[in-house]
């Protein structure tokens, strides 16, 4: 079932100067996301993915086309709070999204504002708080916590609201690998056990494979769409849009051209070590 | 000009009711020339060891020494120690603050006293080091520029000074991968060119194609110190600290678990292909 | 940073934690109108005893409230030394010259002195025993009536939320800048004032940008979950007057009366 929908949208940035041109940052893109996918956006900086990200939730409202959240069109504006609730949204900086100064607070935030029962809104922030396990720094100052774990905090701030489709601006830009983990472990968790539709927008490889569906943004325009391991096969194409291939495509592309008969596109560590154990039984 | 670090130890908020021991017994030499590369967690000291170097920390005990400086002697000249190591910061594009690239990258060269004249040939160099355009940036804000150009106009601050040593602590976080390219393509150049590269990362896959010498911080404590070869044939011992190895090694890894053969110290694509070329087409053909 | 203690909060179960933020609000009121009032030491002995009776159900140790002072003794100090010279009255007790020292001012700037360590000690035990949070919490609720005002008491509120939840992330940032500058030769410890002020230059620009970086990045996160002003907005934790916010007021009560006494018959 289609939950969110795209119809041949535009989106451009105000002249920087009087006299210059509008930016143009989002070109005639047409996107279907069907409810419980993994949907993953890639593209290196200024590809346009960020700001396609915010036309899917209202933040920025299309100059042509259209974006519609079910059956709503985020330009109508009696919808626009119904429209942020089913569709919550992660950003990159995980500092520059928390409000309060408790965590539990943070996690109140949103359904505060939605205007819910404090009872209701107890008990629905212990359960997001206990989803992505941090249960135990409710009472803590943000400010304390590890990137990944303010992501956490984030990511429950949004579940609290009980939305249909989690929207995520780049959210480990800025994370060391195992915060980078942490986040990616909990959103792929959500999306597999209680089908949750997640939109991701990245530039990282490893990030994009764990994706159900890929698409490539470059200049404003999706240029690649397919699942990851069609996508990244055409290892040249990713390179020459200035990204990275998994390391184990590339090296199955090397071996390849050595004249060994690689099979599947192995794209995991795991694949491509089970492809080479057949290569060698077969000696 | 090497640096020895002998039995460091750093310990913040010392005697207070925070007292956090971030590094403990940290000995090791570099050599003139090295491209060094710091590994760990956020929180296992790394950068509090990086901030050693160049005096901007202090040890609670233990010795630092630059060339002949003493860093860890109260009398020694901060400025000269400056001269000699440069430190480039995570997201250093956060502290441009001049009104034009040029007068950004000459701040640290006026710190040092140069006249004029020598700060403009400093900045012309220093941004030719960096790949940047002196006739169309130099006159422009730093803050129209775009991120990757941000971070190298930073960096070309730190360059400016004429550092022998450069010290950089995650130059390629948050860029995406053809910046990240571009930045470690730009250090490598200045380390062939004859500088000491000192260079925080936990990109594992980064550092591996770059390091001579990679020194693994855990906990405050240097774990493991070596040429990457040694450092990757300890895959087991990387993961347990939770610092992962790089991608070729990790199938390494695999494939000796699977009973192949491979040699244990893999990290690099080329290698990985020619040891299984011999694993699975040697056979046949020898 | 290590010796600030002003407005720093210990977390704790005690009677005074848990009392309503704005019972504590208003007894700190009210404290502060009784410091204004005292006239004497028996006022100030009333006073004592109140402070000692409210540190000792806080749990909180008179030696640690007793350093909260140091970083005023300066201003203490010199409005001591001020009203010493500067009070006048009939016979002098010391005269050096044009330097004349009286009884009156002796007296006068003994109570000055302690006017100021009983608000700041006042305070600190407010600040140490509830959360900045709830403090604000506290005023928005009893601003509430001046909403009919068309006072914008939720924006303040949330202003003053914010700002809490961002100082310690603008002062590691203010840290990491200031390192940063002083690795390319920034010297901010030598010179004289203005050249201290100068170099203090460099700091403030990235500390702006980055600041208004971080507004523009939080309103568009606070659009996103649904922020839109104070209006049918709900509250996770109320707030509810207990029968320990009584005894509170009792208590006082008890105070106020006693230093009213203190001014109407001493």
């Amino acid at each position: 079932m289609e939950i969110l929908r795209a119809n041949d949208v535009s989106f451009e940035y105000d002249a920087p100067e009087e006299g210059k041109p509008a930016v143009k940052a989002v070109k005639n893109v047409s996107l279907s996301v069907q409810q419980g996918e993994f949907l993953c956006i890639l593209g290196h900086n200024g590809s346009g993915k960020s700001t396609f990200i915010k036309l899917l939730n209202g933040l920025y409202l299309p100059k042509s086309g259209s974006v519609t959240v079910g059956v709503w069109d985020t330009t109508d504006e009696s919808h626009t709070w119904d429209i942020r609730q089913k569709v919550g949204m992660i950003f990159q900086n995980p500092d520059n999204q928390i409000v309060a100064t408790v965590v539990e607070e943070d996690v109140a935030f949103g359904l505060e504002n939605m205007g819910v029962e404090p009872a209701e809104i107890r008990r629905r922030v212990d359960k997001a708080l206990s989803t992505v396990n941090m249960t135990e720094y409710a009472k803590q100052s943000p400010s304390r916590l590890s990137g990944g774990q303010k992501q956490r905090v984030a990511i429950a701030g949004v579940l609290a609201m009980k939305p249909d489709v989690l929207l995520m601006d780049e959210p480990t830009a800025m994370l060391d690998p195992s915060g980078r983990k942490e986040v990616m472990d909990t959103v792929e968790q959500l999306n597999r056990e209680k089908g949750l539709t997640v939109v991701l927008v990245t530039h990282f490889m490893e990030e994009a494979m764990r994706a159900d569906r890929l698409c490539v943004m470059e200049k404003g325009s999706i240029v690649l769409e397919g699942t990851p391991r069609e996508v990244f096969a055409q290892t040249e194409t990713v390179k020459a849009l200035g990204l990275d291939v998994p390391p184990m495509l590339e090296l199955s592309e090397r071996l390849k051209n050595d004249g060994i008969a690689v099979r599947g596109d192995p794209m995991t560590i795991e694949e491509m070590a089970q492809e080479l154990c057949r290569l060698k039984s077969e000696i | 000009m090497p640096v020895e670090v002998r039995n460091l130890s750093h310990i913040y908020d010392a005697g207070g009711p925070f007292a956090f021991r971030a590094l403990e017994d940290v000995s090791f030499r570099i050599a003139d020339g090295e491209f060094v590369a710091v590994i760990g967690h956020t929180g296992s000291g790394k950068s509090t060891l990086v901030q050693h170097l160049n005096g901007l920390s202090k040890p609670t005990s233990g010795t630092v020494f630059v060339g002949n400086l003493n860093l860890s002697d109260k009398n020694t000249s901060l400025k000269e120690v400056r001269k000699k190591v440069g430190l480039v910061f995570q997201y250093p594009e956060y502290q441009l603050f001049e009104e034009t690239v040029k007068a950004d990258i000459g701040f640290g060269p006026k710190n040092l006293g140069l006249d004029a004249e020598e700060i403009n040939d400093r900045v012309r160099e220093a941004m030719e080091l960096t790949e940047l355009d002196y006739a169309e940036l130099a006159e422009k804000s730093p803050f129209e520029l775009s991120g990757g150009q941000k971070r190298r106009v930073a960096i070309a601050g730190v360059l400016a000074m004429e550092p022998d040593i450069l010290i950089l602590d995650e130059p390629a976080a948050g860029l995406d991968p053809a910046g990240r390219d571009n930045i470690l393509s730009l250090i490598k150049k200045w380390h062939e060119s004859g500088k000491t590269i000192i260079m925080v990362s936990h990109s594992m896959d980064d550092v591996a194609d770059l390091a001579q010498h990679i020194l693994v911080m855990n906990h405050g404590k240097l774990e493991m110190e070596g040429t990457p070869e040694e450092i990757f044939s300890k895959g087991q011992r990387l993961q347990e600290i939770g610092l992962g190895v790089p991608a070729v090694t990790a199938l390494a890894m695999r494939l000796n678990a699977l009973g192949f053969a491979l040699p244990s110290n893999l990290y690099r694509m080329e290698d990985m292909e020619q040891a299984l070329l011999h694993a699975l087409k040697g056979g046949k053909h020898v | 940073m290590r010796e600030m203690t002003i407005g720093q909060f210990f977390p704790g179960t005690s009677f005074v934690h848990r009392l309503d933020p704005r019972t504590k609000l208003l007894i700190m009121l009210a404290y502060i109108v009784l410091v204004f009032l005292v006239k004497g030491f028996v006022g100030y002995g009333v006073l004592a005893v109140f402070l000692l009776a409210a540190c000792l159900s806080a749990k909180v140790k008179i030696g640690y409230l007793l350093k909260t002072i140091k970083p005023i003794i300066v201003i203490v100090f010199i409005t001591f030394v001020l009203n010493l010279f500067f009070t006048e009255g009939e016979t002098p007790w010391l005269s050096l010259g044009p330097v004349k020292i009286y009884p009156e001012g002796v007296r006068f700037a003994v109570m000055m002195a302690l006017r100021l360590i009983f608000l700041l000690m006042g305070t600190s035990l407010l600040t140490l025993t509830t959360s900045p949070m709830a403090l604000t919490d506290a005023l928005e609720r009893l601003l509430k009536p001046l909403n009919k005002l068309h006072f914008p008491v939720h924006e303040l509120s949330m202003m003053m939320t914010i700002a809490l939840r961002f100082i310690p992330t603008l002062m590691e940032e203010t840290d990491k800048i200031m390192k940063a500058q002083a690795a390319r030769g920034a010297d901010f410890d030598t010179g004289n004032l203005i050249d201290k002020a100068k170099a203090m230059l460099p700091l403030l620009v990235p500390l702006f940008v980055s600041a208004f970086r971080r507004a523009d990045d939080l309103a568009l996160a606070m659009e996103a979950r649904c922020y839109h002003g104070g209006d049918r907005r709900t509250r996770m934790k109320e707030l509810h007057y207990a029968k320990i916010d009584g005894i509170a007021a009792a208590l006082t009560l008890l105070a106020t009366l006693g230093i009213v006494a203190e001014r109407i018959f001493l």
